[in-house]
């Protein structure tokens, strides 16, 4: 299931989001567990784990709970480690402040192919300081990734990691 | 004192591109500030109060003239001894904590990640810390206001990545930051003891990769955590006693560690792997929470 067919809210069941350094750390590990504990139920909607050590992760997961009062509890056990509901917000931009260089806090994807395999031998893809940026056309609505030394000036590009998807989204008709 | 290394031996000389720091061969330099205005004066962990069994809420009882004395004998510790210079950042009267340097930023080269305290009491220091990084020409990174962190009281740099506290001062969404703003690996460690309410009192990394810790600090999950990345070989567990003495809470130069005074058993287990080991009086500031660690903070 993708991040926007989660499960309708209700009484007893919430889809939440958690981000950070989650596998290395064990911190999904950990909140699997204390819902369990809790006597609650998962889903595991969404994960994106970094493929470097110093990239974050993220998942998005839904909790069942037999009871509000339940989910309550496990919502207020899971906060500490992170976990917070999910929402389905929308990306920042700012514009470049000149030709090649980006914004300080731009996003720069790091989950991108590394290597490729080649008569029988792995070859690494150069990419070039990994200085990469996602630019944003608002008038075509379009999403291009592009090589931050290419950016204009007054160019749109996106800002850390709110409102990107790592798996593809289905359309509206095809969600429902 | 150790006996089986020559002082200032280049295998205590963390390899370059491994350090936070900017000159790991060099001298090491060290934030200090003085304790004309330190004293117990509001209780914001269980050390703090002198009635322990009671409410907890009248503040532990201290000899200020003593402090500043324990004071100057860390200082001359780490400047004589360790051979380490100390910089100093000025007190400020109402702010009796100011003299716990280590919890002011995580300093990572030149980039300073400003704390942002839990508790209102200690939330003035940081336009001071702020401020003083600034003028030493460092880039300083703040938190959100709703997201608390307590600088390297709860990051602690080991061999490539950053062992961080959360969930009794520090936010775990805190971690995020440190690694968008350094580029280094976190791994987030949640302390479950309130004793031990900052990582740096629970886990203390030495040269040459050695680690002291307390797993009695951790739960499962985070002993999983230091055992699948810290090798056998270079982690020294203390004891229960020896962590409520602050054992772990000690200041690394080069192969010199410096603690407070009561765990011998742990001295000696350093100077047997080639440590020089020097126990000085701190228990004015174990009132407070905090030892020599919490006393200092490593910038360069």
């Amino acid at each position: 299931m993708s991040a926007n067919q989660m499960t309708t809210p209700t009484d007893t069941t919430i889809t939440v989001e958690l981000q950070g350094h989650l596998i290395d750390s064990l911190t999904l590990a950990k909140v699997i567990d204390l819902i369990q504990e809790f006597g609650g139920d998962y889903e595991l909607d969404n994960l994106c784990i970094g493929h470097q050590k110093n990239e974050l992760s993220s998942v998005v997961l839904t909790i069942h709970a037999p009871t509000a009062k339940k989910l309550t509890e496990i919502l207020e056990q899971v906060r500490p480690y992170g976990a917070h509901p999910f929402v389905n917000r929308e990306i920042l931009l700012e514009a470049c402040p000149a030709d090649g260089q980006i914004p300080e806090r731009a996003l720069i994807p790091l989950n991108l192919p590394r290597e490729v395999r080649y008569a029988g031998r792995v070859i690494p893809i150069n990419l070039d300081s990994m200085r990469w940026v996602v630019s944003f056309n608002e008038e075509k609505k379009e999403a291009v990734i592009k090589h931050a030394r290419d950016v204009k000036q007054g160019e749109q590009v996106v800002m850390g990691i709110q409102g990107v998807q790592w798996s593809q989204i289905p359309d509206e008709g095809e969600a429902q | 004192m150790g006996t089986l290394i020559e002082q200032n031996h280049p295998k205590f000389y963390t390899p370059v591109g491994k350090t936070p720091l900017s000159d790991p061969a060099g001298k090491a330099k060290i934030l200090m500030c003085r304790p004309d205005f330190f004293d117990v004066t509001y209780v914001i962990n269980p050390w703090m109060t002198q009635d322990k069994e009671g409410s907890g809420e009248t503040p532990a009882l201290c000899d200020v003239d003593l402090a500043k004395r324990q004071w100057e004998t860390l200082y001359q510790a780490i400047t004589q001894q360790a051979g380490a210079e100390v910089v100093l950042m000025d007190p400020v009267q109402d702010l009796p904590d100011l003299v716990f340097t280590a919890n002011a930023a995580f300093v990572y080269q030149d980039t300073a990640v400003i704390a942002h305290y839990k508790h209102e009491e200690r939330q003035g220091e940081e336009p001071h810390a702020e401020a003083w990084f600034k003028a030493q020409g460092f880039r300083t990174v703040t938190m959100p206001s709703d997201v608390f962190f307590e600088g390297a009281g709860d990051a602690l740099y080991w061999n490539g990545r950053v062992f961080a506290g959360y969930k009794t001062r520090t936010d775990i969404t805190s971690h995020n930051l440190i690694t968008q703003e350094t580029g280094l690996p976190v791994l987030s460690m949640e302390l479950i003891d309130p004793r031990f309410y900052h990582i740096d009192v629970c886990i203390c990394p030495l040269s040459e990769d050695y680690f002291i810790y307390s797993p009695q600090a951790f739960d499962a999950y985070g002993n999983q955590v230091i055992e699948a990345n810290v090798p056998a070989e270079k982690r020294i567990a203390v004891t229960p006693e020896e962590a409520s003495r602050f054992a772990c809470n000690a200041v690394s130069v080069h192969d010199t560690v410096i603690f407070n005074k009561g765990s011998d058993r742990l001295a000696g287990e350093l100077e047997a792997r080639g440590f020089r080991v020097i126990q000085v009086d701190l228990s004015e500031f174990l009132k407070s929470g905090g030892s020599s660690k919490c006393l200092t903070l490593r910038v360069a």
